[in-house]
C-alpha cells in the first residue's frame, strides 16, 4: 500500500469550499467546535477520574459527522464506539450524554452502557452494542424496514475488515437501500496501523459491489460535497482519512496529530469570514461545553 | 394425553401465523433459502411479499433482522438448522438481547431455530439442539412449543412484547397436530415424574403409554426462560420417588441439568437429567445420538428407582 496515501489533502477537490453555501460552512464549523470543546471537557474530567473509565473521544475527527449532519436532516444514525461526535452532530441530548459518561441513572443508558453505547432513540440515533462493526448490518436492517428514511452509518477502518460488515455492504447494494456508509478511517485499529493489517481499500470493495464510493481526507467541504452528491444515488460509501487525537480508549495522547483538521479548517474560514466571527463561534461553543459538562459534574459531587 | 384437536399440523400453523404476521402486523420473514427446497419444511407461506431472502452470510443476516426490528418491523428470523445459531447468535445476543436493558427500547425479533435428529440424515453438523446456550444470557426469552396451540400462544406472546424470543422448534413436531397434555397419576405415590422438553415430549408421552407396572406423571415444559412451575407440579413431584427432566439437547451443563437442580431444590426429591450424550451424532442410524426414546426413558427410570 502507498504509505503516502494518508495526507491532509488526500484526493481532495480543490476550491470546493467556494461552492458550498456560507450558511452550511458556518453550521459545520459550529458543530466541529461543539464536538471539540465538549470532548476536551470530557477528556479533562476523565483525567481527573470523574467519568467512567471507558471513554472513546472524537477529538481530531470532528469534521466527519459535523459535515455529514448538514447533508442529512433527521436520518437514522448508527455510530460506532467512538460516537460522541455523531451523537452531538445529529442533535443527541448533551445532558444525557454527559450523565451517561458520569455513570448516572439520568444518562441515555441509565449509566449502564457508558461511552461506547450512547443513543438517543427519539432522535433516531441508535445505540451501539460494543461489538466492532455490529451496527453496519443493523443499519441495513433498519433501512429494509424504513425504506423512505435515510440512514447514515459510521464505522471505523478496523470494522471495515469484519466479514459481516462486508456482507452487509453487499446486501445494501443488492437491495439498493438508502444508506450512506461512512468509514471513519483514522488508520488505527486500537494502535495497529492499516498497513500491518490489509492491502485493500474499503472504497474499492464498495465500488465492486456496485455502489458509489470515494476515498478522501477529512476536509469538511469535500465531505459535504460528496455526501450531497451521493445522497441522490444511494447506497454509497465515503472513506474519510482522519486523525485520532487521543488513545483508542481514554484521555491520553501518544503523539502529535498527523494533521490538525480543526486548525486547517479555521484558517480556511478566514477567506470567507472575519476573524472576530470565527473567534466568537469558538468562544460560544467553548462556554457552552464548559457550562454543560461542569453543571453535570456538580451533580456528581452532590450525588 | 395426546389429543388430536387441531385440523392443522404444527408446520401449517407456523405458515399460517407467518402469513398473518405479514398481512396484519408489519411482519417480515427473513432467512436463507426460504423460498426453495420445500419452503423450510412447509413452514413459510408460499409468497414473495414480506419474505426477504438473505445472502448466505449468517452473522450479517441476523444483524439485518435485528435492524428490521429496530426499524419498526416484526421480523421472524428463520434459522434452518440450530447448528447455524453459533454463527447467528452474535447480533441476537449482543444487540437484540441487550437493547431493552441498556438502551431502554425494545427489539422485537422472533428467532425460529429448527432442531432435528441426525437419523433424518442431518449428521453431526445439521442435527442437534442448542437452546440451552441461550438460557445462559440475559434479555432473551426461550421456548420450545411442540403443538399447534402452543405455537399460537407463543406467537401471541411475541406480538404483545418487544423483546427477542428464541423459539426452539423441532422437525419431529412439524407433521403433528396433537395437543399434548400433562398426565397426573391419581395414585397416592408414584414412581417418577417426568418433566419433558422439546421433541422429548413425544417420547415421554409414548413412555407413559408403555409404562406397564410403573406409575408415572408427565409434565410438559414449553417455556424455558422464564421457567415457572405451578404448585400442582411440585406437589406431584413430591409424591414421586424420583423426578426426571428430559430434553432433545445435550445433557451436560444443559437445560436438563439446570431444571433438575431447580426442581430438586423446590421438592427435596432427587431429580435427574436425561438428554443427548456428550458426543456428536453421525449420519448413520447406528451412530445416532438423538432425542431419548420411550424405551431409553423407561430403562433409565427403572435403573434410577432400583439404585435408590
Amino acid at each position: 500500500m502507498n504509505k503516502l496515501s494518508r495526507s491532509e489533502n488526500y484526493n481532495l477537490l480543490k476550491n470546493i469550499e467556494k461552492k458550498i453555501p456560507k450558511e452550511i460552512t458556518l453550521n459545520i464549523f459550529k458543530k466541529m467546535s461543539k464536538i471539540k470543546f465538549f470532548e476536551e471537557e470530557i477528556r479533562d474530567a476523565h483525567k481527573n477520574k470523574l467519568t467512567t473509565p471507558l471513554i472513546y473521544l472524537s477529538l481530531g475527527q470532528e469534521s466527519v459527522s459535523a459535515s455529514i449532519s448538514e447533508v442529512f436532516k433527521k436520518p437514522f444514525v448508527l455510530a460506532q464506539h467512538r460516537g460522541h461526535g455523531p451523537y452531538l452532530s445529529f442533535g443527541g441530548d448533551p445532558i444525557k450524554l454527559v450523565d451517561e459518561l458520569l455513570g448516572l441513572k439520568s444518562g441515555c443508558c441509565e449509566g449502564k452502557g457508558g461511552s461506547p453505547m450512547i443513543h438517543d432513540f427519539k432522535k433516531k440515533i441508535i445505540g451501539h452494542c460494543g461489538l466492532v462493526g455490529d451496527q453496519v448490518p443493523v443499519a441495513v436492517g433498519i433501512s429494509l424496514a424504513k425504506k423512505n428514511d435515510f440512514i447514515v452509518c459510521f464505522f471505523g477502518d478496523g470494522a471495515a475488515e469484519e466479514d459481516y460488515v462486508l456482507a452487509a455492504l453487499g446486501y445494501a447494494a443488492t437491495r439498493k437501500l438508502k444508506i450512506l456508509f461512512i468509514c471513519d478511517d483514522n488508520n488505527l485499529s486500537v494502535l495497529t496501523p492499516i498497513n500491518d493489517r490489509r492491502t485493500w481499500e474499503i472504497s474499492n470493495i464498495a465500488k465492486s459491489f456496485g455502489m458509489n464510493a470515494v476515498d478522501i481526507a477529512d476536509d469538511p467541504w469535500n465531505i459535504y460535497y460528496w455526501g450531497k452528491k451521493f445522497k441522490k444515488n444511494l447506497p454509497a460509501l465515503i472513506n474519510i482519512r482522519t486523525c485520532r487525537d487521543t488513545w483508542h480508549v481514554g484521555s491520553g495522547r501518544d503523539k502529535n496529530l498527523e494533521w490538525n483538521r480543526f486548525e486547517i479548517t479555521k484558517n480556511k474560514l478566514k477567506n470567507f469570514f472575519s476573524e472576530s466571527l470565527i473567534n466568537k463561534i469558538e468562544r460560544k461553543e467553548k462556554n457552552w461545553a464548559k457550562k454543560t459538562v461542569q453543571k453535570q459534574l456538580l451533580r456528581l459531587s452532590v450525588n | 394425553m395426546g389429543k388430536k384437536n387441531s385440523s392443522k399440523t404444527v408446520a401449517e400453523t407456523i405458515s399460517e401465523l407467518s402469513k398473518n404476521l405479514i398481512d396484519k402486523h408489519n411482519g417480515v420473514i427473513i432467512g436463507q433459502c426460504l423460498t426453495a427446497v420445500g419452503w423450510v419444511q412447509n413452514t413459510v407461506p408460499k409468497q414473495k411479499r414480506g419474505i426477504y431472502e438473505l445472502q448466505m452470510t449468517d452473522i450479517s443476516g441476523a444483524g439485518i433482522a435485528v435492524g428490521c426490528a429496530l426499524g419498526g418491523s416484526r421480523p421472524v428470523l428463520v434459522i434452518r438448522f440450530q447448528s447455524f445459531l453459533w454463527l447467528n447468535s452474535s447480533p441476537i445476543v449482543m444487540h437484540a438481547g441487550i437493547a431493552k436493558e441498556i438502551f431502554g427500547y425494545g427489539c422485537p425479533i422472533l428467532i425460529r431455530a429448527i432442531a432435528s435428529e441426525s437419523a433424518d440424515g442431518q449428521g453431526p453438523l445439521h442435527a442437534n439442539n442448542y437452546h440451552s446456550i441461550f438460557l445462559n444470557v440475559p434479555g432473551i426469552s426461550v421456548c420450545a412449543p411442540m403443538t399447534p396451540n402452543e405455537y399460537r400462544k407463543v406467537w401471541d406472546h411475541y406480538l404483545k412484547h418487544d423483546t427477542p424470543l428464541l423459539v426452539s422448534e423441532h422437525r419431529n413436531s412439524y407433521k403433528s397436530s396433537l395437543e399434548i397434555k400433562n398426565i397426573y397419576n391419581k395414585s397416592k405415590s408414584t414412581d417418577a415424574t417426568i418433566f419433558a422438553i422439546s421433541s422429548a415430549r413425544f417420547s415421554a408421552m409414548a413412555a407413559c403409554k408403555e409404562a406397564e407396572n410403573l406409575k408415572l406423571n408427565l409434565i410438559n415444559i414449553v417455556w424455558l426462560n422464564p421457567l415457572k412451575f405451578n404448585k400442582k407440579d411440585i406437589e406431584t413431584l413430591k409424591k414421586s420417588k424420583i423426578g426426571l427432566v428430559i430434553d432433545a439437547s445435550y445433557e451436560y451443563c444443559g437445560v436438563t441439568e439446570s431444571v433438575a437442580y431447580k426442581l430438586q431444590l423446590l421438592s427435596k426429591v432427587p431429580v435427574y437429567a436425561m438428554g443427548l450424550k456428550n458426543n456428536l451424532p453421525g449420519v448413520n442410524k447406528i451412530n445416532e445420538n438423538g432425542t431419548p426414546t420411550a424405551k431409553e426413558i423407561l430403562d433409565k427410570i427403572r435403573f434410577l428407582i432400583k439404585k435408590k
